[in-house]
């Protein structure tokens, strides 16, 4: 395997509130290669979004942000802003959540597509409307001459985190974070975003760190999956084994949690949750951090963090007891 | 225009057009708008609308009733009152709008470093605003022209800079709003710096806050500047303004209330007309107002 294009390690997000601070990652690792689709899985508040948005510098200033991670042979959480500023939308872009407000709406969306082309790339306005057209065309949205022209009120969601995403696509960067990019969307809209995104892989060779808390999504498009649970991470693997052979009971959890059509009596079945809540992440904890919520918990559990062992060649899973069955 | 031509007009222009038609169909905007707009040629055009010079005097008609020569009569001095009255208009319109400009100028920089950059610079500006704040206007105003000495030129002065505290509450706010908006997240994402971040992302979404603001502001200010020449702060005799009519109309109340009548009219008028204007661009500009 050639060197990867991001290897994050030990990424540790804390911060400092009126009332303590909060650990918001604990030790995270991973790495993504070129092209490749990395998941991010968890549920709100594991820190999935946190540790991303600490890559770039995103984290408001209550935030300090330790560990390293490597991209391109720099340290992004060394370099100076004026350096993270020319990584932002050049080499790193992010698509965020909110396709209805992350858009400015004084402006045309050609007018935002092209600021960020003029900002990185020098071009000219002529220049940069041409290859915003043609970037609106990647993303498939249609009529793109007339839709450069409009201003974001007049498009729909969908048509919003196109915009988002050829924006994003701009200045053809290496890694694209999405962070939930379909979660605010209705879900056949899901479908053709998730859809363009694979395709956008495939033709621009763009790796992809894809956090949601779906694991449909991730199914559907990434490589390999994380899954995160209170800030550290629970298990590792690539997503065929993930789904086929599941080793943490939260993982467990979170796959016997996908609401399924049918089945046993009129579709009325109940759906499966997780009992229990996610821990305060106020201080760091000296057992494991789902033991409260884990059928398998017992007393080595709830004195002893797990650490990551590896179970199969590309497998890591932070448990005592891992294996076990879902139902599919 | 039918309807397959205005489909054809680019967004833009269409918005423009929905603005433009909101205030339309308000009466009292529109009046507000064409009357303001008359005071302000009147101003302009002062010297060729006025049948005399504010400084002739006619010591043939003193304190004369109206009459075909002197539309609204003659003061103690035997100055053209309605000349006068036309003349005052510019000293108000002047006050009016160039101590606008100038609250603007220095509040919204003020406002937008305070509200967006927040650290140690905003509590400092927000509590020395607060501080300015607690003075009423015209008492500060009054202060301030009174250290700056009695002119016109120090009236507007002194009318610009005791507007700016109210000014730069207002756009700290929005400022302090707008840089939360996920937009500026996602410009900041994409590399924006904070510079490109205020020019293309701050100030212009609190523009039509802003244009509401300093239209409101305009009429204040129009008092303001009667009061300070009302008061031998502003305007000096011989030249002439509505403040320093009145102020020498007060010999005369009984005898000549006229003196008084006429630029008091033009006062009220005047203000009363920026504000019907300034109402109706609020209810069309600013989001909050919209039904």
């Amino acid at each position: 395997m050639t060197a990867p294009l991001l290897e994050v390690t030990d990424l540790s997000v804390r911060f400092d509130t009126d009332d303590g601070s909060v650990h918001a990652v604990d030790r995270l690792s991973y790495t993504l290669a070129l092209g490749e689709v990395l998941g991010l899985v968890g549920e709100s508040g594991c820190g999935k979004s946190v540790s991303a948005l600490s890559l770039l510098g995103l984290l408001p200033q209550t935030a300090t942000v330790t560990g390293k991670a490597s991209f391109d042979g720099t340290d992004l959480l060394e370099v100076s802003a004026r350096q993270l500023r020319r990584i932002r939308g050049r080499e790193i872009s992010f698509v965020f959540q909110e396709p209805m407000t992350s858009l400015n709406p004084v402006f045309t969306v050609g007018k935002q597509i092209s600021e960020v082309l003029r900002r990185h790339l020098d071009l000219s306005s002529r220049q940069a409307r041409r290859r915003t057209i043609e970037l609106l065309k990647l993303v498939r949205i249609p009529a793109a001459e007339r839709r450069v022209e409009e201003y974001p009120h007049q498009l729909s969601g969908g048509m919003r985190q196109r915009v988002m995403i050829a924006m994003a696509l701009a200045c053809d960067p290496k890694i694209l974070i999405a962070d939930e990019p379909t979660t605010a969307l209705d879900v056949t809209i899901q479908a053709g975003i998730l859809d363009l995104m694979r395709d956008l892989r495939e033709r621009l060779g763009t790796a992809i760190v894809l956090i949601t808390h779906n694991l449909g999504v991730v199914a559907d498009i990434a490589d390999r999956v994380v899954v995160m649970y209170a800030g550290r991470k629970a298990e590792e693997a690539p997503v065929r084994e993930l789904f086929a052979n599941p080793q943490h009971p939260y993982t467990i959890g979170l796959l016997n949690a996908i609401p399924r059509l049918g089945e046993e009596g009129n579709g009325r079945v109940r759906l499966q949750e997780i009992p229990g809540r996610v821990p305060s992440l106020s201080e760091p904890l000296d057992h494991c951090a789902f033991a409260d919520r884990c059928p398998r918990a017992d007393d080595l559990t709830r004195s002893h963090v797990p650490d990551l062992e590896r179970v199969g060649p590309e497998h890591l899973v932070a448990c005592f007891h891992p294996g076990g069955e879902w139902r599919r | 225009m039918s309807y397959v031509e205005v489909a054809r007009l680019s967004p833009a222009a269409r918005r423009r057009r929905i603005m433009r038609r909101r205030f339309f169909r308000r009466p009292l905007a529109v009046i507000g708008l064409f009357v303001s707009l008359t005071f302000v040629t009147v101003a302009v055009f002062a010297p060729l609308i006025a049948p005399y010079s504010y400084k002739e005097t006619d010591f043939n008609a003193i304190l004369a009733h109206p009459s075909r020569e002197h539309l609204f009569g003659t003061d103690a001095l035997g100055h053209d009152i309605f000349s006068q009255v036309v003349y005052g208009a510019r000293a108000s319109m002047e006050a009016g709008v160039l101590a606008t400009l100038l609250a603007l100028a220095v509040a919204v920089p003020v406002g937008l470093v305070a509200g967006y950059y927040r650290g140690w610079i905003d509590p400092v500006i927000a509590r020395l605003t607060d501080a300015l704040l607690a003075f009423p206007f015209l008492i500060l105003a009054v202060g301030l022209a009174a250290i700056l000495g009695p002119s016109l030129k120090n009236a507007i002065l002194a009318l610009g800079i005791g507007a700016v505290p109210q000014l730069i509450r207002i756009a700290r706010g929005e400022a302090l709003s707008l840089r939360e908006e996920d937009y500026v997240r996602a410009a900041i994402a994409n590399g924006a710096s904070d510079l490109t971040i205020l020019r293309r992302h701050v100030l212009p979404n609190m523009m039509s806050t802003i244009i509401v603001q300093a239209t409101l502001l305009i009429p204040i200010l129009i008092i303001g500047e009667a009061t300070l020449s009302f008061l031998g702060l502003g305007v000096q005799p011989p030249a002439t303004s509505w403040g320093v009519q009145l102020r020498a109309a007060q010999d005369y109340l009984f005898d000549a209330p006229r003196l008084a009548i006429y630029p008091g009219v033009a006062i009220v008028v005047a203000t009363l007309a920026f504000n019907l204007f300034g109402d109706g661009l609020r209810d069309v500009l600013d989001p909050r107002t919209q039904r």
